[in-house]
């Protein structure tokens, strides 16, 4: 496992290493509640594999949300890509809580009505195939496995050719091989070039996909350095 | 040349059927979104404050449909406001409004003193009191929901399926929040007259939980609700006629009728594919 993050991070070359998301001085608080994050500055370059971890409450779905665009800092910028136009392309793979797998719907539909683009059938087929899905395509979705679902999710996430995916808890109610089944997915498209920020409990699985960690804690984020990782 | 069926000779039943067909498939149309984001009590609160339109247009003496349209489209709205201000009790918005609505029916009912007939036509339709005009703004208006609803399928599918998605692929999303609710204060407004105010809000759900029960895709659960939902009205409204009943009730009882008959079905099926399955193990 280790050799995978070595191989990667020898695999950087200056392109990649473009910032292409950069917060400055972030603080937010929700309303009527003390601050959540405050003063947070970080920034990702272009095929990191950013693994963010911390305990409940520590602000990680906030701060993807504040990336995504979803929330707005009280202070503080978020930018994404280089600050000119056009932004490069998010994919988001939300908690799997807030949607109802049992919804009335099959995967294809899922994946071609419910996705950013209209109407683009030749690229839901190649996202399903290229996440194992095509035999589950007519399949409704309250008949998938936890780890099928989510990868229509991810799928979806997948669609539009983005070059940053945000994974919010993706190993969620998952079994052990589900959960290795997706970081092994998730390891075959960061190799690809894609740039991944993952905010996850599993810590311990996902740290040897991962090219860098952080964790936070107290409104924090703090960034553990490679030879440090074996003692988070 | 063959000779029409007694019921279609009356005009009064050519306009009942008109505007039963373009309700039997809007409501379950814009219902199945309504189910699928559990708001299906919303079509019951809006269908209590349009009786306040009703009423006021009969006090008035005016034609009650745009009066009835008036107020359910103000209540949509007033509803999502309501909605943003206690966003974790979604349903107090509701309980609300029907409240206000109710309260201002029945003060109006006191004081436009409508005779008893009048007041069971409103509460649970009357394949009678259709006018020409109704049918034209029936007819202008089915068409104009059932265009939207064609032109922004995905866009509702979408926002039902995963909201915060939706908004992050840039669909305006409170936009649609409204535009739904418009179109299910349009949709009542349209059937009050032929199910009346006490039920049209069933065909919205009725035709849905069936074909809930037989879903294989969106798009096909979608095609079912409409088919009930068509039946129930050609059904209700032919029963009505020759059994001389209010034509809400015989709709709505129409679409239970159904939904039984499908769970009945499918329990049967489901019942019968298992012993199947069992004896082939058993071999």
């Amino acid at each position: 496992m280790k050799n995978i993050n070595a191989t990667l991070r020898t695999k950087e070359t200056p392109e990649q290493k473009k910032p292409i998301l950069r917060l400055a001085e972030i603080s937010f608080a929700y309303p009527g509640q003390p601050a959540i994050l405050e003063q947070i500055s970080l920034t990702v370059c272009k095929n990191d594999f950013l693994v963010i971890s911390g305990p409940n409450g520590s602000g990680k779905t906030t701060l993807l949300k504040i990336i995504l665009g979803l929330l707005k800092a009280q202070k503080g910028t978020a930018q994404i890509g280089g600050g000119l136009p056009p932004k490069p392309v998010i994919g988001y793979l939300p908690q799997k809580a807030h949607i109802n797998s049992g919804f009335p719907a099959t995967v294809w539909e899922v994946l071609t009505l419910a996705a950013r683009q209209r109407k683009n059938k030749a690229q839901a087929w190649e996202t399903m195939v290229r996440v194992g899905l095509l035999t589950k395509k007519d399949a409704l979705l309250g008949t998938l496995s936890g780890g099928q679902l989510q990868r229509v999710f991810l799928a979806r996430a997948l669609l539009n050719k983005p070059e940053i995916i945000i994974l919010d808890e993706p190993a969620n109610n998952l079994d052990n091989r589900g959960k290795q089944e997706l970081y092994q997915l998730l390891a075959a498209l960061h190799q690809e070039g894609l740039t991944i920020i993952a905010v996850t409990h599993d810590l311990a699985a996902l740290r040897p996909y991962a090219s860098r960690l952080l964790l936070m804690a107290n409104k924090k984020v703090t960034e553990i350095p490679p030879e440090k990782w074996k003692v988070v | 040349m063959t000779k029409m069926p007694e019921i279609l000779q009356y005009e009064f039943m050519q306009k009942a059927f008109i505007v039963g067909l373009f309700v039997g498939v809007l409501c379950p149309t814009i219902g199945m979104f309504l189910v699928l984001r559990r708001l299906s009590m919303v079509g019951d609160t809006l269908s209590h404050v349009s009786l306040t339109g009703v009423l006021l247009g009969l006090l008035w003496n005016i034609s009650p449909l745009p009066f009835a349209l008036f107020f359910s489209l103000l209540t949509a709205f007033l509803l999502e406001k309501l909605r943003m201000i206690y966003k974790n009790y979604a349903e107090i918005s509701l309980a609300i409004i029907m409240s206000a609505g109710l309260g201002l029916a029945v003060i109006l009912m006191g004081i436009a003193n409508t005779s008893d007939t009048g007041l069971s036509s409103l509460l649970f339709g009357s394949i009678l009191t259709l006018t020409n005009q109704d049918l034209l703004i029936i007819t202008v208006l089915a068409f104009f929901s059932l265009l939207l609803l064609w032109g922004y399928y995905r866009e509702f599918f979408f926002l039902t399926f995963d909201e915060e998605g939706a908004r992050l692929a840039g669909i305006p999303v409170e936009r649609f929040n409204y535009l739904l609710l418009f179109l299910t204060a349009m949709v009542i407004a349209l059937g009050l007259k032929i199910v009346g105010a006490l039920l049209i809000s069933s065909l919205l759900t009725v035709p849905v939980a069936a074909a809930l029960l037989l879903s294989r895709s969106f798009r096909q659960t979608m095609l079912w609700s409409v088919c009930f939902g068509l039946a129930s009205v050609v059904i209700g409204l032919t029963s009505s006629f020759y059994f001389d009943l209010a034509p809400g009730g015989t709709i709505v009882l129409t679409s239970v009728i159904i939904l039984l008959v499908v769970l009945l079905s499918t329990k049967v099926y489901d019942f019968f594919s298992k012993k199947e399955v069992k004896s082939t193990d058993e071999r």
